[in-house]
């Protein structure tokens, strides 16, 4: 496991344009991370990812912080009888071997109340909390769309 | 007994619980498949009549509202153009952005076509609490310098909504006191003389808004 997260580590930094992040176990491993830039007067932004787990046990992802924010929470938008509403997802849990996809529409993180300006460019510092107490820490552009 | 503690019993195998097992996985096996169905047939493209019309058009009757561009918004602002009417708010972070992006991206098809001139975009926020109409004109004419939005008191929108069978519903606030706005996510499509003729319902892209459109459009004008 130490050989692999060591391989994402660097493929991360040598990738110009794809980074991929994992935990200090190499469970979870993080990439095409980005954060919607916020239209003017939005105090909430979104952002979005993909996370695969390659461990051989299950993971929980309890939570999600950023310095940059007061809160972020993880939230899928759930479009019931042409209703759309968000839920808070407290217990998201991703199996063994698969991937999970946080993109418009669906599961995303809620950042709220920005600490100051965040504007499109702009690297977001995020971590993932999981069940275990670890932790995966990733960074997130700000960009205006998905390819931008 | 009192009931909790029949509720203490483990479950055990009588003629009734297999008979509300069986009812439940009937209803679930039904209900599946009905499902798969539709979205097969959404997906094959094999629906015969128009997606979305609303035929006969349903007269939008009085309403009040502010508009971005400083002046009120009535049921005569829909006359002459092709209206796309949708709802939201400004504290939220995905469904909202992603319709009104998919929205401007779908206008520039529209345009492209000789059926797309004369066609309004018109953002309607549903909690004017935090969103005053100062604070929206910016916010959606980011998405397309052709955007407007419209807000107004609680009472003068339900006016609207309610003749379009559009539901807004406040959440309670966390502990930050950000609360979510539940609403309607379909795009309500408005005939130049002013009747609701169609629905646009999720999930949107910018070529299936363009092309239900298309259709209702043509549809609306073979009957006139």
């Amino acid at each position: 496991m130490k050989v692999v997260s060591l391989f994402i580590a660097l493929w991360g930094i040598l990738s110009p344009f794809s980074s991929a992040y994992t935990d200090e176990s190499g469970q979870v491993i993080i990439t095409d991370a980005w954060v919607r830039e916020a239209p003017p007067g939005a105090p909430v932004m979104g952002g979005y990812l993909t996370m695969k787990n390659i461990h051989d046990e299950d993971v929980v992802i309890t939570g999600s912080k950023s310095s940059m924010f007061k809160d972020v929470e993880i939230h899928k938008t759930k479009i019931v009888d042409g209703i759309a509403r968000m839920a808070h997802q407290t217990q998201l849990h991703l199996q063994s071997g698969s991937s999970m996809k946080f993109e418009p529409g669906g599961l995303h993180l809620m950042m709220m109340m920005p600490n100051g300006a965040i504007n499109k460019g702009d690297i977001i510092d995020i971590t993932l909390q999981l069940e275990t107490g670890e932790e995966v820490q990733f960074q997130a552009p700000v960009q205006r769309d998905i390819f931008d | 007994m009192s009931d909790m503690e029949r509720q203490d019993d483990s479950p055990k195998i009588t003629k009734r619980n297999i008979a509300i097992f069986l009812a439940i996985s009937t209803v679930g096996l039904t209900f599946g498949y009905i499902s798969s169905r539709m979205v097969a047939s959404y997906k094959e493209n094999k629906i015969s009549s128009v997606e979305g019309l609303l035929w006969p058009g349903k007269k939008i009757n009085r309403f009040n509202l502010n508009s971005t561009d400083g002046t009120e918004f009535t049921q005569d602002n829909f006359l002459g153009k092709w209206s796309f009417l949708f709802f939201g708010f400004m504290t939220c972070p995905d469904t909202c952005p992603t319709t009104l992006k998919v929205m401007a991206t779908a206008q520039n098809e529209i345009r492209k076509s000789e059926l797309g001139s004369n066609m309004q975009v018109i953002y309607a926020s549903v909690d004017p609490e935090r969103d005053s109409i100062e604070a929206m004109k910016p916010y959606v004419e980011y998405f397309d310098p052709t955007f407007k939005g419209i807000t107004g008191s609680l009472n003068a929108l339900n006016v609207l909504t309610n003749q379009l069978g559009v539901l807004h519903i406040r959440n309670e606030p966390n502990e930050f006191g950000y609360y979510d706005v539940e609403h309607s996510a379909s795009i309500i499509v408005v005939d130049p003389d002013g009747r609701r003729v169609g629905i646009l319902s999720t999930p949107h892209t910018p070529s299936n808004i363009a092309n239900r459109f298309q259709e209702i459009r043509k549809h609306v004008e073979s009957q006139s």
